[in-house]
């Protein structure tokens, strides 16, 4: 049975045939993308079903987000959202609390509704909901564990109760710096004996369990049917092995997982050769849903958002340094020794400095034992210079940008961290796609919304949350940012062959839009819904509120 | 804390640490790099070691050092050794450890190697880290140089000694000095497994004497210092196993350092 399915439009990626209207699947691959007429051939010798549902629609290939957590996903997931923007996700819809009473007001409906062992809220910023205090939320109910995570993560507040629950006194926390105990607060390293008292709860298996499964509908709703997870490893190897796995590999889970080893985590106390044997088993006892490839993460720098990225001069405005998550030599190292195995590299790096030492390494790989195609690619990438980029290309490097940094970060960063200059060049993504390189754009949620055509909307607009456009130079065509989420998101995952485009012998994987994104006001890019996903052939419907 | 760059002694050092230590102590390594923490010491009951295999040093969430510190207090080690990762900051991994619930932060000691020295802080990449490491501690050694601090280190800090990789670790490095009265009140545990004291005995006072001290006092777990004559010294040694005395040319003052068990005070006036 050949399904063919008809759209307003069919937008393929594929440069030979960039539009078409019909296309036809079996057994979840796609047999020809043309017009009703063309896939005649196909339709007069096979019974076909012609699917109508989507003949309003937009369809694209399939999203393809090559870079998120799931294992960090899933510790926030299950709390409860109370944040100053609205947030769409799939079990609910957050409202935008904008004042410290519309805070309290949905503290206390959601405290109604629910019976969590402890309740814990996230999304407090003090600017719309004023100061956080234990009394305010012994208001709320002091006979239940209450916690306000900050929107920031770097801050908590918990009540009376919830502080006897976990055994924290006024002894046990004196004379520790940034707690205040009157307060309930819990702040920046004060923050790790507040989350040392919360782990038995947050990563128990029931919430771990709660947040996978809700990560599975936020990937959903976001239109994916493919998911990087980039750095398997990140809390706890085997149980990620395990419960991805439970989780994922069912029928009903629309898309795949790729997944890519930490590095560190999978070399550690193995020789190399224990790891190559380690991970090529992984490889081919992959799923059929999960799968791991010749693949491995490392990370140069330290985290964008905490101002750790290492930058070359002139540095901060503060003078601080940023910070190594892996020493350099170390880097270098494991480079090397997965560039002689053929592996395919991915580096976290978030500044100028965290790019040059990676390319270093990757040019010393080059000098040592050439190859061509080799996948190396620039994760996050949030400062590069134009020359970096220029060495990228030269060295066959690919990149994957985390954009969403430009519009949360840019305006605050133009003032406080980097100077305007900087700051708005950040994800300097037209220079790389000029230069040639394989650019994608990944969320990697939960830094930022795991939607592509939200991420789209910022690499073409590059508007920051203050409104202002930065570095409008830098601007994708809507084209170019469609590519970044569909084919070349495929490449950067090295996956090319079998998805991110629509051509005949690739899985069947769409994505169906409200409206095409190539033609809409680029402004409203953001605000096209997904309607469903197709993954290998099954049509999978996504609700909305 | 044990701090400094790749290659600057960390090990080696706790290894030798181990390899004195009077009372097993707690080692956790972080860093993913491969553990060489000696097993054949740890298996000799010296102390247990734990590696940190979470990497993520931006995520605080981490399930792997709490619960490890956690565990560490069930097992009444009286001192934790950490061996900070080779790219940490001294000072981050400081007040992040200080606030593990029962603990309590001794000191931050951080080792450079003398011989890389110039290298290191010739590189962009490296040196505003190098420097950091040196300025957040408590005390820096400088290893593997023999001939002196090296001028470049010298030129950063007036108080860098250096650590012989031969004989005794210095009496400082000892865990269990480290953790002192204050600490472990600060930490919440009211008896004290250890206490130590620096005695000045009195001149001319004989080894012997000072052995059948120790062998009279079974709390006393380790002696070392000097016994100071009217033209030479005697450099002591000693713990409930070994007593070692050997003639010096000269007497560096300190005194005599005893670490005995226990809350109960030492009579020290047979000696002094």
């Amino acid at each position: 049975m050949i399904e063919v399915y008809v759209a307003k439009n069919i937008i393929t990626m594929n440069p030979s045939l960039p539009e078409a209207t019909a296309i036809a699947v079996r057994d979840g691959e796609i047999l020809e993308v043309g017009s009703l007429e063309s896939l005649s051939p196909w339709l007069i010798r096979d019974d076909y079903q012609i699917i109508e549902t989507f003949q309003d629609c937009v369809i694209v290939p399939g999203f393809i987000d090559p870079h998120l957590h799931p294992a960090m996903a899933a510790v926030i997931l299950p709390m409860h959202f109370i944040t100053a923007m609205p947030w769409t996700l799939p079990w609910c819809e957050v409202p935008a609390s904008l004042t410290s009473h519309a805070f309290d007001q949905e503290m206390q409906r959601i405290s109604a509704t629910v019976d969590d062992e402890i309740l814990i809220f996230w999304g407090h910023h003090d600017l719309w909901h004023g100061t956080m205090h234990r009394d305010r939320l012994d208001a709320i109910d002091a006979d239940r564990p209450i916690v306000a995570w900050n929107r920031s993560f770097h801050e908590l507040h918990m009540n009376a109760a919830c502080m006897a629950q976990l055994g924290i006194t006024e002894a046990s926390i004196s004379g520790r710096a940034q707690i205040d105990f009157e307060a309930g607060r819990f702040f920046e390293n004060g923050l790790a004996f507040a989350i040392q008292k919360l782990n038995p709860y947050i990563l128990s298996d029931t919430r771990f369990t709660l947040g996978l499964e809700r990560l599975k509908q936020v990937v959903h709703a976001g239109g994916h049917t493919t998911i990087g997870d980039l750095a398997v490893g990140l809390f706890d190897f085997e149980r990620e092995l395990a419960t991805t796995v439970k989780i994922f590999e069912r029928d009903d889970t629309p898309f795949r997982i790729e997944q890519v080893p930490h590095g560190a985590v999978i070399t550690h106390n193995r020789s190399f050769e224990e790891t190559q044997t380690l991970l090529s088993n992984l490889s081919s006892n992959s799923s059929h849903r999960l799968n791991f490839r010749a693949r491995v993460k490392l990370f140069s720098d330290g985290a964008f958002f905490s101002q750790l990225a290492q930058l070359l001069a002139p540095g901060y405005l503060d003078g601080h340094v940023g910070e190594w998550l892996t020493a350099p030599e170390v880097l270098h190292e494991h480079i090397l020794n997965f560039w002689r195995a053929g592996y395919q590299i991915h580096v976290h790096v978030t500044g100028d400095m965290g790019v040059e030492v990676a390319l270093d390494g990757l040019a010393k790989a080059q000098a040592e034992h050439p190859r061509l195609l080799h996948g190396f690619t620039l994760e996050h990438m949030g400062y590069a210079t134009p020359e970096q980029i220029e060495r990228a290309k030269g060295l066959g490097a690919s990149v994957s940008a985390n954009i969403y940094y430009l519009h949360e970060l840019s305006g605050r960063y133009a003032e406080l961290s980097v100077g305007y200059e900087r700051a708005s060049t950040m994800g300097r993504l037209k220079t790389c796609f000029d230069a040639g390189i394989t650019t994608a754009l990944h969320s990697d949620f939960s830094m930022a919304p795991a939607q592509p055509l939200l991420n789209m909307w910022v690499a073409v607009n590059r508007i920051n949350a203050q409104g202002e456009q930065m570095g409008a130079a830098e601007c994708l065509t809507p084209e170019q940012a469609l590519a970044a989420v569909t084919l070349n998101a495929a490449k950067i995952l090295g996956i090319e062959t079998f998805t991110g485009s629509l051509r005949a012998g690739k899985r069947a994987d769409l994505t169906v839009l409200s409206d095409n994104p190539l033609t809409v006001d680029p402004l409203l890019i953001k605000d096209i819904r997904v309607v469903a996903t197709v993954f290998e052939g099954s049509v999978a419907p996504i609700e909305t509120a | 804390m044990i701090a400094g760059y790749l290659g600057a002694g960390k090990t080696t050092l706790i290894n030798r640490m181990l390899a004195d230590a009077v009372q097993p102590f707690a080692v956790i390594v972080n860093d993913l790099g491969a553990l060489a923490v000696d097993e054949a010491l740890i298996a000799g009951q010296r102390g247990t070691t734990l590696s940190l295999t979470n990497g993520c040093a931006c995520c605080q969430i981490s399930a792997d050092l709490a619960a490890q510190l956690a565990r560490l207090r069930q097992d009444d080690f009286s001192a934790l050794v950490f061996e900070a990762s080779g790219v940490a900051k001294a000072s981050r991994l400081a007040a992040l450890t200080s606030q593990a619930e029962g603990y309590a932060l001794a000191k931050v000691v951080t080792l450079v190697d003398g011989l890389d020295a110039p290298r290191l802080l010739a590189d962009a990449y490296l040196s505003p880290l190098i420097k950091e490491q040196i300025a957040a501690a408590d005390w820096v050694l400088q290893t593997k140089r023999s001939k002196g601090v090296h001028p470049s280190l010298a030129a950063l800090s007036k108080d860098i000694d250096q650590l012989s990789s031969q004989g005794r670790l210095p009496a400082a490095l000892a865990p269990e000095y480290c953790f002192d009265q204050t600490a472990r009140l600060e930490a919440g545990i009211k008896a004290p497994l250890f206490q130590h004291r620096v005695i000045f005995p009195r001149p001319g006072l004989a080894p012997d004497v000072l052995q059948t001290f120790i062998a009279d006092h079974p709390e006393i777990e380790r002696v070392k210092g000097w016994l100071v004559g009217s033209t030479d010294a005697v450099l002591v040694q000693a713990t409930r196993a070994h007593f070692q005395a050997r003639a010096v040319a000269r007497a560096h003052g300190q005194g005599l350092q005893f670490i005995w068990r226990g809350d109960a005070e030492l009579n020290f006036s047979a000696l002094t």
